[in-house]
């Protein structure tokens, strides 16, 4: 079974125009918000009106502008899952399960308890989807999806809106689901870490055209892909607030290192955590004079990865956070670092935003 | 029960809740139409239907039954035509239940449309790609999940079909045992001397049903809603 899209749509700001073939397995479309991923997999579900170009599957022709074909969502038995899993709410979990049920002219055999029981939601068969949590509403939603018996799976973020540790709960019910049944899928991420862990094949892409596509290790090695990749990068420092400014700052304090920030709505005392992006982050061996930025931190280097031919990621230890920075090969040469040495973190005031996820 | 109600009293009682039972169910499928193209279609003259849907609410009553006699009565050409088929509005019952579903409908419309553009567009399009045609799609989504809004408005509309009178009284007259209906009824009891003792008991019934309906479509929507909602 293999996907095989070319599509064109342009729109006041923006413009797509790809070509691109997925053979089965988990192909992974990634790149940064705006870029076109929702686009092209509404394109390929039919809810994309005025695109042009072709989209086929095996044989089957399911779009073509040039002959004016089209077919409808429901003819094309494709399966979505969608970010917010959009069950229906006047169903059941079971009856939610077996919705496509009434449609399915043919017979695929899809095993009920085979997938209820690999997605490990017999219990919640009975209940309502607003007494789910976010985790269990998205394991039905793809049980939902794969009960159509589908020729394809498209998965648009689908764990974009989950914490942390529903993400690590769910992921690896993709990856089983593709090998248990072999249903190709279409996995849209702007997550490094889920391209990573799922994909056979990614087709990267920005601003609506692609950059590079194939095996996962060698598109997130190629550089540009990777940079986009580092954006998502954040990490997360935990600092104390020490007091409050009239020039509009806020002054922070890390085991014996101080921090301003503009102005945060805190009281004395208490716990602020703060998210730095990876590439807003300069990486110093000593102390600098003479710069604009107020913030430098010291800390010790606790590994070194290799992102891509030309950069690395350096996550650096300041008290008992890591925070990542990303440089890169050549300043790494340069600064001649090595893990265990200590080094300082320059951080522009403006580039710090507190985090909600402070953990007490 | 029928002691304290005359036979005439307790004619008009049963007739109006025929009358407005029949009125709303005339009313509905019509109205759930009328409110799914308004909610989700875009045409040309939609602004006009929804100014004709709306007519009732601000026409006088009086002038709404003048035309449905002008329309429906026996000598004009739809009167006629139907009479041969054996269908009379003028003067019976069945007319004083057609007044009532027109001065319903614009009532039943507005609420059944508020709720159908309350339904996240979103579900529909998920039932679409699990195989489900337009016409499935209405029947299993749409239809389940604005039902809280046909209930509200079709107690609003039975509510409006139990107390209309002007174009009742206007269509089809006020006769006794036959079009008379509730309100028919209290206007005629109030217009002979010592009739005010029927009168008062035919508008505490008037209450008591109005007031069981509205509380019964209230209990009936919070509960689907409570559902509904997360």
């Amino acid at each position: 079974m293999t996907l095989s899209v070319t599509l064109q749509q342009s729109m006041p700001n923006f413009s797509l125009d790809i070509a691109f073939e997925a053979p089965s397995g988990i192909t992974v479309l990634f790149g940064e918000s705006g870029s076109g991923k929702t686009t092209t997999i509404n394109a390929i579900a039919g809810l994309q009106s005025n695109s042009q170009g072709r989209v086929t599957l095996s044989d089957r022709v399911l779009f073509d502008s040039a002959s004016n074909t089209s077919l409808k969502p429901y003819q094309r038995n494709i399966g979505y899952i969608f970010q917010e899993s959009r069950l229906f709410p006047h169903l059941t979990v079971e009856q939610n399960l077996n919705y496509a049920k009434r449609f399915n002219k043919v017979d695929k055999s899809v095993d009920f308890y085979q997938i209820v029981e690999l997605l490990g939601i017999k219990p919640l068969l009975r209940r309502t989807p607003n007494s789910l949590s976010g985790g269990e509403k998205q394991r039905v939603a793809i049980g939902r999806a794969l009960l159509s018996a589908p020729d394809l799976i498209l998965a648009d973020e689908p764990l974009a809106a989950l914490d942390g540790a529903r993400k690590a709960e769910l992921l690896p019910y993709f990856k089983k689901l593709n090998r248990e049944l072999g249903i190709p899928m279409l996995y849209v991420t702007h997550s490094p870490e889920e391209v990573l862990e799922l994909a056979d094949h990614v087709i990267a892409l920005e601003q609506g055209r692609i950059v590079t596509q194939g095996p996962a290790r060698e598109v997130m090695a190629n550089s540009k892909v990777a940079r986009t990749a580092n954006r998502a990068i954040k990490s997360t420092l935990t600092t104390q607030l020490v007091a409050q400014h009239p020039d509009g700052l806020s002054e922070l304090q890390v085991a014996s290192e101080t921090l301003y920030v503009p102005t945060l709505d805190a009281p004395i005392g208490s716990a602020v955590c703060l998210e730095l992006v990876a590439n807003d982050l300069i990486l110093s061996t000593a102390k600098v004079a003479g710069i604009s930025a107020l913030n430098q931190v010291s800390g010790r280097v606790e590994s070194i990865e290799t992102t891509s031919s030309s950069d690395v990621l350096i996550n650096v230890c300041i008290a008992t956070d890591i925070v990542s920075t990303h440089i890169t090969k050549r300043s790494l040469n340069n600064l001649n670092l090595k893990i265990g040495d200590p080094c300082v973190l320059i951080i522009k005031s403006v580039n710090i935003c507190p985090s909600n996820r402070c953990q007490g | 029960m029928t002691d304290w109600l005359g036979p005439n009293e307790w004619a008009a009682v049963l007739l109006s809740i025929k009358v407005a039972f029949w009125a709303t169910l005339l009313s509905l499928p019509v109205a759930i139409g009328v409110a799914y193209l308004l909610a989700k279609k875009e045409f040309a003259g939609k602004q006009l239907l929804n100014g004709i849907v709306h007519l009732p609410l601000i026409l006088p009553p009086v002038v709404t039954g003048y035309l449905l006699l002008m329309t429906f009565g026996k000598r004009t050409p739809v009167g006629s035509f139907l009479a041969e088929w054996g269908i009379e509005f003028a003067f019976r019952w069945s007319g004083a239940a057609l007044a009532a579903a027109i001065m319903a409908f614009p009532l039943l419309v507005r609420a059944i449309r508020l709720s159908i553009e309350a339904i996240d567009p979103k579900l529909e399009e998920a039932a679409a790609t699990l195989g489900a045609s337009r016409r499935w799609v209405f029947i299993t989504i749409t239809l389940p999940l604005m039902l809280p809004g046909v209930i509200a408005g079709s107690v609003l509309g039975f509510a409006k079909a139990m107390g209309e009178f002007g174009a009742t009284i206007t269509f089809v007259s006020n006769i006794p045992g036959q079009t008379q209906t509730l309100p028919s009824a209290i206007y005629a009891f109030l217009q002979v001397p010592g009739g005010e003792s029927s009168a008062t008991k035919l508008v505490i019934i008037s209450i008591i049903i109005a007031m069981s309906a509205l509380l019964a479509s209230e209990w009936l929507s919070r509960r689907m809603s409570r559902r509904l909602q997360s």
